[in-house]
């Protein structure tokens, strides 16, 4: 649930990149890790086995800056992805404001992709979470690999709920802006909404 | 450390015959202060002594013979006296000739100051 | 994820786990490495029942380790958590061929000291086991998930009855 606070104009909202195992979103964090300058995010924190699998979250902190007199505040997280642990899943998913779905782009991985997003859908209504309350952005990863699916065929598959959906290749960072930026306007939105105030998200990264 | 349990850990480690003298917390049965002699595992100690002494508590309760007092080994190189003072148990390591009534009047005397 | 050798390393480690047990008075313990994969359990019901236990156990001693590095405070030797009637010990070991976490659940007829002694001897025992001498070779990571699984499916198939109750 967002953090805000009137009294310090300081809002923090809580990001969570879903999807299966290996589909990109520890990635995804990397990348921005990466890109984003040093005064605009905190260190990047990883739980990960000795083979680089996400074992618990990977959790980055970032500035967004001043946004309608409100200091902003992301904090990205993701989770594991096989099923295996879908206990700390659960735990990491807790108080999301928003959900990226990274979905892996290659054939193979359909199901794996349907079966993340079903088990998502399991984990929100378990805790209590109106499915249909929660921003979600769907993000096509690995479009740039041979034989990857088109996206309007990804697209028609996966996003059955017509939320926002972009092509991504977070390998080379492609997309992985964008995608941030549409989860934040999303989810900013709908904690203005709940404050009944106007948020103006600007390009500020 | 208390002065309480530093100078009870004391008294008991000065019997003529005594090797090693520790305070213990019976719960969690971990030491609590110790004055160990030389190749003696404290952690160990602690750990069965306290487990040893809430068993044969279990016993005394279970025998309606009422509170255990004190608990005494005799073994082939010496003796051990567990006394308790709950939370916490006072457990003396002794040689074989030391004076076992010494021991026992010390042991009780730490306890009572515990307590 | 280690251990294309499940079956074989269970029913070795069934003796040191049982005797953990007896002597700990814990009642139920689960023996992971790392990455959460079972290596032997006493005391589960069900094999999704010890999945959640392996996976959060290996999640929670990664947290435990990385906030001992962000603090300085070098290597924790256990993680305990004290409950009402119930207590928790957790605690990683290193053996040659990998890092191991022993978990243990115990009530009021045993003691955090008394779990950690017999944990300690465990632990010796495990090291001086060939089967945990060797330095592993690098997995295949799309094997990863395969193996958290099966090796849940060797330790609970259906013809071994087991410690399970």
């Amino acid at each position: 649930m967002a953090l805000v606070s009137h009294a310090t104009r300081e809002i923090t909202c809580k990001i969570v990149y879903y999807g299966p195992g290996r589909s990109g979103k520890t990635t995804n964090l990397q990348h921005v890790h990466a890109m984003t300058p040093a005064a605009r995010r905190g260190q990047m924190v990883s739980l990960a086995t000795d083979t680089d699998r996400t074992l618990f979250f990977d959790f980055l902190p970032l500035d967004l800056g001043s946004i309608s007199g409100y200091r902003t505040r992301l904090q990205l997280y993701t989770v594991p992805g096989q099923v295996y642990y879908n206990s700390t899943r659960k735990l990491v998913l807790r108080g999301a404001d928003g959900v990226v779905f990274v979905a892996d782009s290659q054939p193979q991985q359909l199901e794996e992709n349907i079966e993340s997003l079903r088990n998502l859908h399991e984990n929100l209504i378990e805790q209590g979470t109106d499915v249909r309350d929660m921003p979600i952005v769907i993000q096509f990863n690995k479009q740039d690999l041979p034989g990857a699916m088109p996206f309007a065929e990804l697209d028609d598959i996966l996003n059955f709920r017509g939320v926002p959906s972009l092509a991504a290749a977070a390998v080379s960072g492609r997309g992985v802006f964008e995608t941030l930026r549409s989860i934040s306007e999303l989810t900013l939105r709908r904690v203005a909404r709940s404050l009944r105030r106007p948020i103006v998200a600007s390009s500020e990264r | 450390m208390s002065d309480v349990v530093s100078a009870a850990l004391s008294r008991l480690s000065q019997v003529p015959g005594v090797r090693s003298a520790m305070i213990v917390d019976a719960e969690a049965g971990v030491p609590v202060a110790s004055e160990l002699g030389a190749g003696v595992s404290g952690e160990a100690i602690a750990a069965l002594t306290a487990s040893l002494f809430q068993r044969t508590e279990q016993a005394a309760r279970d025998a309606a013979l009422g509170r255990l007092g004190s608990l005494q080994l005799e073994t082939d190189e010496g003796h051990v006296v567990v006394a308790g003072s709950r939370p916490l148990i006072v457990v003396v390591i002794a040689d074989r000739d030391a004076q076992l009534g010494l021991i026992r009047l010390e042991a009780d005397r730490a306890v009572e100051a515990l307590r | 994820m280690r251990r294309g050798d499940i079956g074989r390393l269970n029913e070795l480690l069934r003796e040191p786990m049982r005797v953990f047990v007896r002597e700990s008075r814990a009642h139920i313990a689960l023996l992971v490495n790392a990455s959460g994969q079972v290596l032997a359990q006493h005391g589960f019901v069900g094999r999704y029942h010890v999945m959640n236990v392996a996976a959060l156990a290996a999640a929670a001693n990664a947290s435990a380790r990385l906030l001992a590095d962000l603090t300085g405070a070098g290597r924790w030797h256990y993680l305990h958590h004290a409950g009402r009637s119930r207590q928790l010990f957790l605690a990683p070991f290193a053996t040659p061929s990998e890092e191991l976490i022993l978990v243990a659940i115990f009530d009021e007829s045993s003691t955090l000291g008394l779990v950690e002694l017999f944990f300690q001897r465990f632990a010796s025992e495990i090291r001086r086991m060939p089967e945990f001498a060797e330095v592993l070779p690098p997995v295949s990571a799309s094997a990863f998930e395969g193996e958290l699984e099966a090796g849940l499916d060797r330790i609970f198939a259906p013809q071994q009855s087991g410690e399970g109750a």
